[in-house]
């Protein structure tokens, strides 16, 4: 394998400006103390100093488009309402009443014209002023006159993503999300919708959970099962603000996989996937990857959607951005895997693992999912109802399919490795070039004295 | 509803200078801040300043009433034993051994002639002297001139209830209690026994429990299923010393309740309760608080109870007191609810709420428990057999009946929303004034120096 990444041929002849290669950015060597992933402390300053600071994405704009519609939001300690106004613009709120502290909402999503409080009926309009507070004879004015609206938070959506702001002091999101924008724009992700949403607990710090899905280098090692169909050939791109993009090419075998040729059962679920009979391919194992994006070019033509807009690679491949701190989204033109890593409230040896599928539905023969998302027969693609959250506790197998429960399986082994005396902190490949520059970003903002 | 509880008359009946109202004490309007739901900093200094000087409920009388018996007291990160010394007295000790500290007792009560360590069978006293070091010939003798007896806290008993306190120099018991202290002993609780005992660990700082339980402005929410029986129109009492006793009257409808008039089947147990036929009764439901001290009183006649010392109020009513810092009784006078809110050792998100029933057993056609009190069949009222104290771990359902088992559902709720950066601090009504005296006490004991 090549020492630069960018050499790799994932791309092949491509010419399509969305594959263009990002300009480099070179993050250095350096080994850092492991105890970013243990210590109360260095959480402690990260909650203060990058979470409440930054934009934190909250969830699609296909859970509040309409007004009324809400979503709520836990990141650590803090839980926020995120609700459509009735003039059509988006509040975020604290979820906390200011009269006492109470929750104000317990469910994930919902729809209502106010906002009750379960603990004393004060009652909050939608955009967090205050309606009726119960009983207010009986407070003494100079009470009331402490403010009692809804303590509320920055919030703005791009490309169908909602994101909020503990700190007012933020630029826009668009300049936020910079170069890595329009790329997103491409899937129309405003025009999905969830189609299955699990949030798990998992035994390890939150960036734990990052580094394992910023890279495809553990692939043959936890995954085996993978690598007749993945490969670990990949292109990554950095950009600023922490982001970074990185292409998982689909229907190519792994660069360990010792049989480059013949059509494996991986390869062959891809190939009829996209339409193709895999009994009648003709091409080797290398070269269904090409096979299936024509494949895709030729239905969507036929089907009159405007694929021309994406790249082959697009079309094929998990096209992943990671949205700096804690996101993470693999694209495809049909559906988007949302991936958050949420720190938990108090102990950061631990994290909650929230996945979101988001289709978009076109209702037309032959036009799906893709296989691989594992999307049971139970599942409404139409939209029609927004599937419940699914939560499993920590230690219980989430239930995610084989290769997410591998990774819950290995994640808490690396956390407890981590917390040894005897680890002298990560050294990074350049496969796992984006973890590195994840965590310089991130050292910029603990660095920052403000 | 008035702002101003005096002009509020919620006492039927004849007039009786128990209900009188304690002086007004202003304790202002101002809005603290969230952290001391949460603050660890916040929660040491609340075990050191508030805790560790003063009184607190450590157990009934009716556990520790012959010689040998024992309570065992657990708060934060400490554990006393209650002991009847055969001397005749009561004594608290840390339930600590003075060899290698193992704590001696494990049971939450019992009856022993002496105390046995669990480690070495080191053995001391009721009055906590050591009787025996095991192989004391294997000791050098100064390590032996230390002290070695159990160490010992002050303990005094007053209204049928045992108080410790960690703070040697404290003022007597029954001055800081002597506000409330002959409205408690009105009630006899020395004559009670505990027929119920449940501890149950809550996701939430100790004084959200304290603040929960310390006002009704919140029943309309969360226990609506109250609002045909309960009324939130009250009385509420302010005394020095962070005590405070609140009337909340039952049997009577809430004003928020559409019906006033109609025998709900709430107000149809009340009036069971207290002996009348719901069916041949005629009044309103809210006539029924009137009737049901009537009919209480008529019994008392009947049976000698002793009603004459009682306010009508008293009979009907759930008559509250809080002590400071973390007790609150309920006193009926049949029976009495003990609640405790006791702190976490280390989690200030955390507590154990614990929650006694003591009953006073009179053997009389018609006498029994409140049936609100959902004492089951199975229950021994006699006082022959102490319950054991059932406990439940955090997050799972405590099992204490339908209302506690509603606050302990929202409990976490509200710490949960008191920890976040969103939360400015509580604003209190004057439905909530007990919550604000409480704090009030709270804050002067904190801002006391460290050599106070």
């Amino acid at each position: 394998m090549n020492y630069d990444p960018r050499s790799w041929a994932v791309h092949k002849d491509s010419k399509h400006p969305f594959d263009a290669p990002a300009p480099l950015v070179d993050n250095g060597s350096a080994r850092p103390d492991p105890s970013r992933y243990t210590s109360p402390a260095f959480a402690e300053a990260e909650w203060e100093k990058v979470f409440t600071q930054t934009w934190l994405f909250a969830g699609p704009s296909s859970d509040v488009r309409e007004s009324g519609d809400w979503m709520r939001f836990d990141i650590g300690v803090e839980s926020f309402i995120i609700v459509r106004t009735d003039d059509g613009a988006l509040a975020a709120h604290y979820n906390v009443c200011p009269h006492r502290g109470s929750r104000l909402v317990m469910d994930d999503v919902g729809s209502q014209g106010s906002f009750s409080c379960p603990f004393h009926s004060w009652k909050f309009d939608l955009d967090g002023s205050n309606l009726a507070v119960t009983d207010p004879e009986t407070f003494r004015p100079e009470v009331l006159c402490h403010d009692i609206d809804l303590s509320s938070v920055r919030v703005e959506e791009e490309a169908g993503l909602v994101f909020i702001s503990m700190t007012d002091d933020v630029p826009p999101l668009k300049d936020h999300l910079g170069t890595i924008l329009p790329m997103l724009e491409t899937y129309e992700i405003d025009k999905m919708h969830v189609v299955q949403h699990r949030r798990s607990d998992w035994a390890a710090n939150w960036k734990g959970g990052i580094d394992a899905f910023y890279e495809s280098y553990h692939l043959h090692a936890i995954h085996p099962q993978t690598m007749g169909m993945l490969d670990d050939r990949t292109h990554i791109d950095l950009y600023e603000n922490g982001m970074s993009r990185q292409f998982v090419p689909f229907g190519q075998p792994n660069s360990h996989f010792p049989d480059q040729e013949g059509i494996n059962p991986g390869i062959a679920v891809m190939l009829e996937d996209a339409g193709l009979d895999a009994a009648a391919f003709q091409g080797t194992a290398y070269e269904s990857r090409s096979a299936i994006a024509m494949a895709k070019r030729d239905r969507a033509a036929k089907l009159g959607l405007d694929y021309n807009k994406f790249s082959d690679a697009q079309l094929t491949d998990a096209t992943i951005f990671g949205i700096f701190p804690n996101a993470q989204i693999g694209c495809h033109p049909e559906a988007v895997f949302l991936h958050r890593f949420k720190p938990h409230g108090d102990d950061p040896n631990q994290f909650t693992y929230e996945t979101t599928i988001m289709y978009r539905h076109i209702d037309v023969p032959g036009y799906g999912a893709p296989l691989w998302m594992g999307l049971g027969d139970d599942v409404d693609l139409t939209g029609a109802t927004r599937p419940d959250v699914v939560h499993t506790g920590l230690g219980v197998p989430p239930g995610m399919g084989e290769v997410l429960d591998q990774d819950s399986d290995l994640l808490p082994i690396v956390q407890a490795g981590a917390l040894s005396r005897g680890f002298r902190g990560p050294l990074w490949g350049e496969q796992e070039a984006r973890l590195r520059h994840f965590h310089v970003h991130l050292d910029k903002w603990m660095a920052d004295a403000s | 509803m008035k702002f101003d509880f005096n002009l509020w008359d919620i006492h039927i009946g004849t007039p009786h200078p128990f209900n009188d109202r304690a002086p007004v004490i202003d304790n202002g309007t101002a809005r603290p801040t969230g952290a001391r739901y949460h603050d660890k900093a916040f929660a040491a200094a609340e075990w050191e300043k508030v805790f560790a000087r003063s009184w607190l409920v450590a157990c009934p009388v009716s556990d520790v009433r012959e010689p040998g018996d024992f309570a065992k007291f657990d708060i934060g990160p400490e554990s006393f034993i209650i002991v009847h010394g055969d001397d005749g007295q009561i004594h608290a000790h840390y339930n600590v051994c003075p060899h290698r500290g193992s704590q001696i007792v494990q049971a939450d009560t019992g009856s022993v002639g002496k105390f046995t360590c669990p480690f070495h069978s080191w053995q001391f006293s009721l009055e906590g002297e050591n009787l025996a070091v095991t192989d004391p010939e294997t000791f050098r003798p100064e390590v032996l001139c230390h002290d070695h007896n159990m160490t010992s806290v002050r303990c005094e008993v007053a209204a049928g209830l045992v108080f410790i306190s960690m703070d040697p120099h404290i003022e007597p018991l029954k001055q800081w209690l002597a506000p409330v202290l002959e409205h408690l002993e009105l009630y006899e609780i020395d004559k009670m026994n505990v027929v119920q005992h449940r501890q149950s660990d809550w996701g939430s700082n100790w004084k959200g429990g304290v603040d929960a339980f310390a006002e009704i402005y919140h029943l309309h929410a969360v226990h609506p299923q109250t609002q045909c029986l309960m009324d939130d129109r009250t009385q509420i009492d302010l005394y020095p010393g962070g005590i405070s006793r609140q009337f909340v009257p039952f049997a009577q409808p809430s004003r928020r309740y559409d019906d006033q008039e109609s025998v709900n089947p709430g107000i149809a147990m009340m009036l069971q309760d207290a002996g009348i036929d719901p069916a041949s009764y005629n009044g309103t439901a809210h006539e029924t608080r009137a009737a049901v001290q009537q009919a209480k009183r008529e019994r008392s006649e009947k049976y000698g109870l002793g009603y004459e010392k009682f306010s009508d109020t008293q009979l009907s009513d759930s008559t509250v007191y809080g002590l400071f810092p973390n007790a609150q009784i309920g006193c009926h006078p049949e029976a009495v609810f003990l609640h405790r809110f006791v702190p976490h050792a280390t989690d200030p998100n955390q507590f154990t709420y614990d929650t006694c029933i003591l009953y006073r057993h009179i053997d009389a056609p018609g006498y029994c428990a409140p049936a609100w009190m959902g004492l089951g069949n199975e229950i021994d009222l006699t006082g022959r057999t102490r319950p054991d104290i059932v406990h439940t771990g955090l997050g799972e359902p405590p099992g204490l009946g339908e209302v506690l088992d509603q606050d302990s559902d929202l409990l976490p709720i509200v710490q949960a929303g008191a920890r976040s950066r969103g939360f400015r601090g509580p604003l209190w009504s004057e439905q909530e004034a007990r919550l604000r005296h409480f704090h009030v006490e709270l804050d002067k004991r904190m801002a006391q120096g460290d050599d106070a």
